[in-house]
């Protein structure tokens, strides 16, 4: 029984869960204590054991009928062997019988000169090693070892790989429409991985495979299989996922390990984001399909809330009360100086002072639609947060965020505040008129965050304008959509801005985003 | 000690909390696992219910830690009642005195006064709070932590070394270890993302809203003054306002509450009037109770639809 349960933690992994061994540990031994016997018992207490965040039940129950469908219409007939190791489990039965339909199958099929491929040979008889052979000699795990060798591996670097933006031509044939989503950010989509591995080869493969059960007439073996393909149909693209997005963090890890000991020496923090969304929270704001937009709101949300908790935590002092020395002194005056009662420092409460200048032109939308989204759910809260949205003229929206709903307000924003959407960005003029028009915005206390990518069409820069802003700040922050080999290039005066600005970040995804407002408030 | 997943379901079925197998099944390996339970889910679904129904269940007492921002070591575990020992340093002044009279040297007297300190530090004077408490009770209690996370993440770390180890050190009379390590069970809202040390160390339970049955079920152990009829009403009337977008969805609580409120009142029948008078058990917003009392007439038409075609909503369709 145990070999079933390691072999599902197994699966558990591969499709992405985090499983420690001691939790492994734990499930077998409800396992034990309450028997195989009833599927939904066993559900229960594996996940109970084995998942600890709700976000991951769906992906669990998909993975859990997967591994044990057909263990229950099995049961008798794997009872009748009198439980002798594996060979009384109704899955190791089941294992058994898609084994011989596959073998069936594959002898009627040579018999006509068809040899499926390895891959839905594979898939089928669930041999996750030998894919995982076949994706690295493909060269889709991202195997810094041989790069060179593999077309497919330049576009599985991390985007901030320098050389990224200018795509080599003629490296690789043009990225396919519709569902690619490789491009400038640079990262394997799945979708492109199976089409690598000959995901569609395999599909008619394997329905290949039923025909010839059919035609052999085992009609019981055909529908064990039917019902195995159909499974594989559903869960190998998202294992696929899983082991994509695994090779990138892997490389964003070294890459990071590469950087350390240059700024940004803090890692990303992912742990608010649920795993399934990973991939989203690396993927280029630019980039976004407007279903993804959808999905990603949520996290947005989320991101908001983690922070705005962050922001309202008392901030202890060295976590530890202080005593209030001349308070208790004065107390103890009523004690006969025997100071009965302590009085201790209140500790002081973290209220950030925001305010957001957002470039809302076309070439940043996607970036500065989640800014917003960010300002309006932390808005909610008890700081004092202040946007304001610009492009050549500039105008102040936080009246938006208190008045509407939010999908409201960002559209609002985006286009019809009281500037022209259709002018070409000037920054120099919007700072300037956020100078002269609204001087109490900034305080000393006020961290100011600009969000835009610095092309500002070769007008004034006004730096000084900047420089007085900056002067007045307790902080300015520059967040840039742009890639960072962009920074610079034709119109964008970036570089000249980043000398007024404490701080310059390149911020293309959610993660760099959840990074850049951590930090924020981790200082706030 | 439960026997089995079914004398779970029983017996906290009589301490009137009514749990699926799946829950049941958790909380019987929880049980026999001695793994603190983690339970997560939406407000008002209940998960503190579910302690208070385990400690009945189990016979034994319930000790509740409610989390908050802020709260420290000092106010979890144990604290030093210093106006007490203070009381007690003055009120022995004299005597202290008559002691270290004789002594010919301050280090004499130093020395005398050293030895005694253990007088002002004993559990006389410590004031146990619940995680204390838990871990010296004699009989296995339940001890609660309530909306975990709340709670800043030190505490959480600081927590989590209580529950792998049951026992704490208090530096002035040594390590408390348990008695009996206690029954622990942990809620979340998911304001904030526990760590993942103390989720591995948990066994997990989603609750979720649930389905109409079931709330029916729940509202007539525990309302039974209400009607048949006016319980089918309330749970269905919830169901629909559950899928309107409120701010705070009404939970099971709610609905207990509302039928309670409902049954005082000795309505019979759900009608948009006794909505409106009682709205404010169910919703705790100025919004959402517009938005309700707007779709009041609405839900009602649906819910009677519901009930009368027996859930069959195109029959009632053809019946203009």
């Amino acid at each position: 029984m145990d070999e079933v349960l390691i072999q599902f933690v197994q699966l558990m992994r591969a499709a992405g869960l985090r499983v420690s061994s001691s939790e492994a540990l734990d499930a077998m031994r409800g396992a034990s204590l309450l028997g195989l016997d009833s599927r939904p018992t066993l559900k229960s207490t594996l996940r109970t054991a084995l998942i600890k965040d709700s976000d991951d039940i769906a992906t669990f129950d998909s993975l859990f009928d997967y591994f044990f469908s057909g263990a229950e219409g099995q049961q008798q007939q794997g009872q009748g062997q009198g439980g002798k190791g594996q060979q009384g489990n109704p899955l190791w039965q089941r294992q058994m019988d898609i084994e011989t339909a596959l073998r069936m199958a594959l002898e009627e099929m040579a018999r006509r000169g068809q040899r499926p491929g390895q891959l839905s040979r594979g898939v089928l008889r669930g041999d996750m090693s030998a894919i995982l052979e076949l994706m690295a000699q493909l060269g889709l795990l991202g195997d810094p070892g041989d790069q060179n060798g593999q077309p497919g591996d330049q576009e599985g670097q991390d985007g901030q790989q320098p050389g990224q933006q200018g795509r080599q031509p003629g490296q690789r044939p043009g990225p396919m429409q519709g569902r690619g989503q490789r491009g400038a950010s640079g990262y394997q989509s799945a979708w492109d991985m199976l089409d690598q591995m000959g995901w569609d080869q395999a599909r008619r493969e394997m329905m290949q495979m039923l025909d010839a059960l059919e035609r052999m007439g085992e009609k019981e073996l055909a529908r064990l299989l039917r019902q195995r393909i159909r499974e594989v149909e559903e869960l190998f693209p998202r294992w696929v996922a899983a082991e994509a997005q695994e090779a990138r963090q892997q490389q964003m890890e070294e890459q990071r390990q590469q950087n350390e000991g240059g700024e940004g020496g803090e890692g990303p923090n992912l742990q608010g984001v649920p795993p399934s969304s990973q991939a989203l929270a690396k993927k280029d704001f630019s980039q976004f399909t407007p279903d993804e937009i959808r999905a990603m709101q949520q996290q947005v949300q989320q991101l908001a809330k983690k922070l705005s908790q962050d922001l309202s935590r008392r901030r202890q002092e060295g976590g530890r009360k202080r005593l209030d020395f001349s308070r208790t002194m004065r107390a103890s005056m009523s004690t006969n100086g025997v100071p009965m009662e302590l009085w201790f420092k209140q500790p002081k409460r973290n209220r950030l002072r925001l305010t957001v200048l957002c470039d809302v032109s076309s070439s940043v939308r996607n970036a500065s639609r989640f800014m917003l989204q960010l300002l309006y759910s932390l808005q909610e809260q008890r700081g004092r947060v202040r946007s304001f949205v610009f492009i050549s003229d500039l105008s102040e929206i936080t009246t938006y965020f208190q008045t509407h709903s939010l999908d409201e307000a960002v559209q609002m924003a985006t286009s019809e505040a009281d500037i022209r959407y259709w002018a070409h960005s000037d920054f120099g003029r919007a700072f300037r008129i956020f100078l002269d028009r609204y001087p109490d915005a900034v305080t000393s206390r006020t961290t100011v965050i600009i969000l835009g990518d610095g092309r500002s069409n070769f007008y004034d820069p006004q730096l000084e304008a900047l420089s007085t802003i900056h002067r007045q700040a307790k902080r300015v922050l520059w967040l840039n959509p742009e890639s960072r080999w962009g920074w610079g290039s034709g119109d964008s005066i970036v570089d000249l801005y980043a000398t007024e600005c404490d701080v310059m970040e390149e911020c293309r995804n959610l993660e760099q985003l959840t990074t850049i407002m951590k930090m924020l408030t981790a200082e706030a | 000690m439960f026997d089995s997943v079914e004398d779970v379901k029983n017996r906290l079925f009589h301490a009137r909390y009514l749990c699926d197998d799946d829950m049941a099944t958790v909380v019987f390996l929880a049980d026999r696992l001695g793994k603190p339970l983690l339970v997560e889910g939406p407000a008002g679904v209940g998960k503190t219910e579910l302690s208070k129904a385990l400690a009945e269940a189990l016979d034994t007492e319930l000790i509740r830690l409610q989390c908050y921002e802020g709260l420290d070591e000092a106010k979890a575990l144990y604290e030093w009642q210093y106006a007490k020992q203070m009381l007690y340093a003055q009120v022995l002044r004299d005597r202290v005195s008559q002691a270290l009279a004789d002594s010919d040297t301050l280090r004499d007297a130093f020395h005398r006064i050293a030895d005694e300190e253990d007088l002002f530090f004993n559990e006389r004077f410590l004031l146990p709070r619940p995680l204390l408490r838990a871990l010296l009770a004699e009989r296995q209690p339940v001890l609660l932590i309530d909306e975990v996370d709340k709670s800043d993440p030190e505490f959480e770390a600081f927590l989590l070394e209580v529950l792998s180890d049951f026992q704490v050190s208090v530096p002035e009379l040594g390590t408390v270890k348990a008695k009996q390590q206690p029954w622990v069970v942990l809620t979340s809202n998911q304001a904030r993302d526990l760590s993942d040390a103390l989720k591995r160390r948990c066994l997990h339970l989603f609750i979720n809203f649930p389905s109409l049955e079931s709330e029916l079920n729940v509202v007539r152990v525990r309302v039974p003054e209400a009607s048949q009829q006016l319980a089918a009403q309330v749970v269905a009337f919830v169901h629909e306002a559950r899928r309107l977008a409120l701010k705070k969805v009404p939970g099971v609580s709610e609905t207990i509450d509302w039928a309670r409120s409902l049954a005082l009142l000795n309505v019979t029948t759900l009608g948009p009037e006794e909505v409106e008078r009682t709205m404010g058990v169910l919703v705790k917003y100025e919004d959402d109770a517009t938005r309700l009392q707007n779709s009041t007439p609405d839900l009602l038409r649906r819910i009677q639809r519901r009930l009368a075609g027996g859930g069959n909503e195109n029959a009632a369709w053809r019946r203009p």
